[in-house]
C-alpha cells in the first residue's frame, strides 16, 4: 500500500516491493540469476506502477510538469519500442494528417488506455492543423 | 581584429594576442544580434478568462505562435499568476538575492509568470546578483559535473579508459558522440562499461539523432540522453525536426523506458537558423525554457553551449549565458550550465567566464569538460580539456569550491585505464566483435590521445556496431561477458544501472549517483542555501579529497631537511668586540653555515663568503665576521654588524643569502645597499658586494652593484623563502650578544 506520504528514495524505502513491467521482483535482478539464463531484457523495464509513484513524488515535490511526464510515461509502458518510435516519428512535422493523427490519439487512449498521451496528441492535432504542420488530408 | 595597425608598438603587440583572435560585433537588434534586452522583446502582460490564457506578453490568444500556445497550455501555474504577475519586477528580483526569502517561495511565484515577465526580473540583476541568485536557485545542493569523451579514431579501448579515468576522476556524467552514426553502439557500450570500471554510479549517454538514440537506451547502452533540442521560434523549432509536442512525447517515451533525460537549448541557436524574428537571445532562450518545463523535462543542458561564440562577440553575451542559467533554475529545472564548447582563442577570457556558474556551484558545473585533448573531441573542441584538468582542480582547492572533479594518482589512473581496457577486450572477444589486441590495451592504458593508438580496421566495428544494433543481443550479453572474464564487479555495476531503470528514483529532477547508487536529487538533497552558514560547502572527506594535489608537498619535512656538507668551519670564539680599526664586518644570521648551508639560489654559503671576503680584501680592507644570534632579520643582522664596525660599515647576510651592506648611522630600516632577490645574486655579485662595502668603508665614491631583475622569482621561490627563514628563525636568541667568529676553509665539504 501506498503511505500518505512517499518516502524518497524508492529504493531505500520500498525496494522490495518494486516489481519490472514483467511483474519480477527487483530482488530477482541479480547476476546469478542472469548467469543462469533467467532473465530477459524485457525484465529490465519500468512498471506504470512505479512511474506513477514517481509522478506523485515529483507532484509532491512541486514538479508539476514532470508528474505529468512521468504519468504520461506509465501509459506508454506497454507500447512495444517499435511502435512508440513510430508514433514519435509521426508527432513530427509534416510526417502526419490530421486524421492521422487524431486516430493516433484514438487508438492511444482505446488500446492502450493513455488518456493523458492522447490528450496531449488531440491537442498537437489542433495546433498542427492551425500552424499548418500537418500533410494535406487524404 | 587583426586589422592593420598604425606602427604603435603596443597596439600590434596586443593585436597578437589570443583575445584578438575572438570576433566582437555591434549590436544590430532587427536580426536578434542582441544578447538581452532588445527594444521589441515583449512588455510582459496576462489576461485570462474562465481559466484560459487570453492574452500573454502583449498578444492575444489569436495571435499566439506554436510555442506561445505551448507555453501558456503547459507553463504557466494560472493559480500563481494574479500574484506573480502583480509583483513588480524589481521586487522579484530582489527577492533573488534576498537570503530571507526561500528558495521555494521564488519556484512558486516564478511559476506563475509569462517569458517576458521572468526576463523582466532577471533584466533587472547584475552578473553578481545573478552568481547570488544561482547559488540560492540551483535545485540539487550538491553540485557535480560532466565530462566529454571521444576520440579522433573511435577506439573502443581508448573511449573505455578514458571513461574510467573521468569517472575516477570524480564526473557525474560522461557523454560522448561519434564522427559516423553507426559507431554509436560500440562507442556508447565502450564508455558505458568503461565508466563502471572507473567507480560505480557514473550515467552515460552517447550524443546521436534521436530515434538512434532511444534505440540505444533502450538497448540498455546509455543511461541517460540529453540530446533532446528545443528553439525559440516557430521556424527554428520546426527546421529542428520537432514541435514541442513531440519534444513532450519523446520525453514520456524514454521516461516509460525508465531513462532520465535533459533537454537542451541556448542563447544564440534562432539567430544562427536565421530565425530570431528581431528579438534578443535571453528573451527567446527563455520561451525555451518554458517549453522544457511545460513538456515535463527534469532539466535542461544550456548556457548557449555550440553556439556560445555567438553571444559572447556581443556585448553583455556572458552576462546573459548566466542569466539562462539562472532562469533555468528559477523554473525549477536542472541546470547543466554549458562551459563546454570552446568558447574563446584566450585562457583569460575562459577562466573569467567559467566563473560565473563554478562559483555559485551549478547541478552539472559543464555539461560537458573534454576529458580528452582538444584534438580528440568530436563536439567541436572542450573549452577546458584534458590539459586543464590541474589547473581545474587548483582552483577547486583556492577557492575552497567543489567543481565536482577531485585529483587523482597517475598509479591510480592506470589500473582503472587497463582494466576498463581489458574488460572492454572481453566483450568484444565473447560478443564476435574485431578482435582487441594486447597492444592496444597497452597503449589505451598508457595513452593521452588518439595518436598514441594503433589504427583499427573501422569497417570492420561498423559492421560489428550494426549488427550488434540491428540484432537480439542487448546490453545483459555485455554483463554476461564482463562477468565470464573475471569483471564480475563492473558486471554488477553495468546491471546495477539496468536495475535502477525499474526503480525510477533517477528520473526525479536533477538525480545523479554516487559511487554505492545511492541516488541524489533535488528530491532528497534539495539546495537549501539561505545565506552565510547554510547550503553546500565541501567538508571533511569531500574538503581532503579536493586539496589532496598530488604535486602538494609537506612543508614540514621541507623544513627538516638535512643541511648540505660545505668545506667551511665557523667556530665562534667568544662574545663580538667593539672594531675601532678600519674593517668592514661580515655579519651572518644564526643558521649561516651550520643549519642552513646554501642560499636559495644553491650558491655554497663557504663560496658566498669566500667571494665577500675577497671583494673586501680587494679594495685593502680587513674583514671580521660576526653572528648575530639576536635576530633572523637581514637589516638588523646587517645593522647590529655596523654598530660593531671600526669603520661603521658592514655586510649582513641571511641563511638564504639575502644580503644588505649598512651604516652604524643609518636607521635599521634604511640601508647603503639592499639585495633583496637573494636567487638573482651570482658569486660575482657577492665579490662585488663586498668591494663596494669597503669602498663605503673607505668613503669612496661607489657605483652600486647591478643585479639582473628576474620578476618570477617571488612567485617561484617564496614558499622556499618561508621555510628557509623559518628554519633561521628558529635558532634565534632573544637578548643575545653576537658572537666573534674565526673562520676555517677545507679542501672538501666536511
Amino acid at each position: 500500500m501506498i503511505k500518505k506520504r512517499l518516502r524518497y528514495p524508492l529504493s531505500e524505502t520500498i525496494g522490495d516491493s518494486i516489481r519490472s513491467r514483467t511483474e519480477r521482483p527487483l530482488a530477482e535482478l541479480t547476476l546469478d540469476n542472469l548467469r543462469l539464463g533467467l532473465l530477459a531484457p524485457e525484465d529490465f523495464l519500468i512498471h506504470s506502477e512505479a512511474l506513477k509513484l514517481q509522478a506523485q513524488i515529483a507532484r509532491a515535490g512541486g514538479y508539476r510538469q514532470l508528474a505529468s511526464n512521468l504519468l504520461r510515461a506509465a501509459e506508454l509502458v506497454d507500447i512495444p519500442n517499435e511502435k512508440l518510435l513510430s508514433m514519435y516519428n509521426a508527432l513530427r512535422p509534416n510526417r502526419s494528417t490530421y486524421e492521422q493523427l487524431t486516430s493516433l490519439a484514438d487508438e492511444l487512449q482505446n488500446v492502450y488506455n493513455a488518456e493523458e498521451t492522447a490528450k496531449l496528441l488531440r491537442e498537437a492535432a489542433e495546433i498542427y492543423k492551425m500552424f499548418g504542420l500537418c500533410l494535406a488530408g487524404s | 581584429m587583426n586589422g592593420q595597425t598604425k606602427g604603435s608598438k603596443r597596439f600590434a603587440r596586443l593585436a597578437q594576442r589570443p583575445i584578438n583572435k575572438d570576433t566582437f560585433i555591434q549590436e544590430w537588434p532587427e536580426v536578434g544580434l542582441i544578447a538581452m534586452d532588445s527594444a521589441s522583446d515583449p512588455k510582459p502582460s496576462l489576461k485570462i478568462v474562465d481559466g484560459v490564457i487570453e492574452e500573454m506578453d502583449g498578444k492575444a490568444r489569436a495571435d499566439f505562435d506554436m510555442i506561445d500556445h505551448f507555453i501558456a497550455r503547459h507553463a504557466v501555474d494560472l493559480e500563481r499568476s494574479a500574484e506573480a504577475m502583480a509583483t513588480p519586477s524589481k521586487e522579484l528580483a530582489r527577492m533573488l538575492v534576498d537570503i530571507h526569502v526561500p528558495r521555494q517561495e521564488i519556484v512558486q511565484l516564478i511559476s506563475g509568470c509569462t517569458p517576458a515577465k521572468v526576463v523582466e526580473v532577471v533584466n533587472h540583476l547584475t552578473v553578481l546578483e545573478m552568481m547570488m541568485a544561482l547559488a540560492k536557485m540551483r535545485i540539487r545542493r550538491t553540485p557535480a559535473n560532466q565530462a566529454h569523451v571521444t576520440n579522433r579514431k573511435e577506439h573502443p579501448a581508448l573511449m573505455a579508459a578514458d571513461a574510467a579515468e573521468a569517472s575516477l576522476r570524480g564526473f557525474a556524467e560522461i557523454e560522448t558522440t561519434v564522427k559516423v552514426a553507426r559507431m554509436a553502439p560500440l562507442s556508447a557500450m565502450a564508455i558505458l562499461i568503461g565508466s563502471q570500471a572507473g567507480r560505480g554510479g557514473v550515467l552515460t549517454q552517447c550524443a546521436v539523432e534521436e530515434a538512434l538514440n532511444l534505440r540505444l537506451a533502450i538497448k540498455g547502452l546509455t543511461t541517460y540522453s540529453e540530446t533532446l533540442s528545443v528553439y525559440g521560434t516557430d521556424p527554428a523549432f520546426i527546421d529542428g525536426d520537432d514541435t514541442p509536442w513531440s519534444k513532450a512525447f519523446l520525453a514520456s517515451a524514454y521516461a516509460s523506458r525508465g531513462i532520465k533525460i535533459r533537454f537542451t537549448s541556448g542563447t544564440g541557436s534562432e539567430v544562427l537558423m536565421g530565425h530570431a524574428q528581431g528579438k534578443s537571445m535571453l528573451y527567446l532562450e527563455t520561451r525555451c525554457l518554458m517549453v522544457v518545463k511545460g513538456a515535463g523535462s527534469q532539466g535542461v543542458q544550456n548556457g548557449s553551449i555550440s553556439c556560445v561564440a555567438l553571444p559572447e562577440s556581443l556585448p553583455g553575451g556572458v552576462r546573459a549565458i548566466l542569466a539562462e542559467n539562472l532562469i533555468a533554475t528559477l523554473l525549477g529545472l536542472e541546470v547543466a550550465s554549458g562551459n563546454d564548447a570552446l568558447a574563446s582563442h584566450s585562457d583569460i577570457r575562459k577562466s573569467a567566464k567559467l566563473m560565473l556558474q563554478f562559483i555559485p556551484g551549478t547541478d552539472l558545473v559543464t555539461s560537458g569538460y573534454s576529458a580528452v585533448p582538444r584534438e580528440d573531441n568530436l563536439f567541436g573542441g572542450g573549452n577546458f580539456d584534458a590539459e586543464d584538468l590541474d589547473d581545474w582542480n587548483v582552483i577547486q582547492r583556492d577557492m575552497s569550491i567543489d567543481g565536482g572533479i577531485h585529483p587523482v594518482r597517475e598509479d591510480d589512473v592506470l589500473r582503472v585505464r587497463e582494466r576498463a581496457a581489458r574488460a572492454v577486450q572481453a566483450v568484444f572477444q565473447e560478443l564476435g566483435f574485431p578482435t582487441i589486441t594486447e597492444a592496444e590495451v597497452g597503449a589505451a592504458t598508457y595513452a593521452h590521445a588518439g595518436t598514441d593508438m594503433p589504427n583499427r580496421d573501422q569497417v570492420a566495428d561498423l559492421a560489428a556496431a550494426e549488427r550488434f544494433l540491428q540484432g537480439q543481443q542487448t546490453i545483459l550479453e555485455v554483463i554476461q561477458a564482463l562477468d565470464a572474464h573475471g569483471y564480475g564487479d563492473i558486471a554488477e555495476r553495468v546491471l546495477e544501472m539496468q536495475r535502477q531503470r525499474i526503480i525510477g528514483d533517477y528520473l526525479q529532477p536533477s538525480a545523479i549517483f554516487d559511487d554505492d547508487f545511492r541516488v541524489l536529487s533535488a528530491i532528497n538533497d534539495p539546495n537549501d542555501y539561505q545565506g552565510p552558514g547554510t547550503g553546500y560547502r565541501p567538508a571533511g572527506k569531500r574538503w581532503q579529497a579536493i586539496q589532496d594535489l598530488p604535486q602538494a608537498v609537506n612543508p614540514r619535512e621541507m623544513v627538516g631537511e638535512a643541511p648540505t656538507p660545505i668545506a667551511l668551519r665557523l667556530q665562534s670564539i667568544g662574545p663580538a668586540a667593539q672594531g675601532v680599526d678600519m674593517e668592514v664586518v661580515v655579519a651572518l644570521g644564526p643558521a649561516f653555515g651550520e643549519e642552513i648551508t646554501t642560499t636559495i639560489g644553491g650558491l655554497s654559503h663557504s663560496d658566498v663568503l669566500r667571494e665577500v671576503m675577497a671583494g673586501i680584501a680587494e679594495e685593502g680592507v680587513s674583514a671580521r665576521l660576526v653572528r648575530v644570534l639576536a635576530t633572523s632579520d637581514c637589516a638588523f643582522i646587517g645593522h647590529e654588524g655596523a654598530k660593531l664596525s671600526g669603520s661603521g660599515v658592514a655586510i649582513g647576510i641571511q641563511s638564504k643569502g639575502t644580503t644588505v651592506i649598512h651604516q652604524r648611522d643609518l636607521e635599521p630600516l634604511n640601508n647603503l645597499e639592499l639585495f633583496p632577490q637573494a636567487p638573482a645574486l651570482s658569486l660575482d655579485s657577492y665579490r662585488q658586494i663586498g668591494r663596494n662595502a669597503a669602498r663605503y668603508a673607505k668613503g669612496k665614491a661607489t657605483t652600486p652593484v647591478s643585479v639582473p631583475v628576474d620578476n618570477t622569482v617571488r612567485l617561484r621561490l617564496i614558499v622556499k623563502a618561508t621555510l628557509m627563514h623559518l628554519r633561521e628563525t628558529k635558532r634565534v636568541v632573544l637578548g643575545a650578544l653576537p658572537l666573534e667568529l674565526q673562520v676555517t676553509w677545507h679542501e672538501e665539504p666536511l
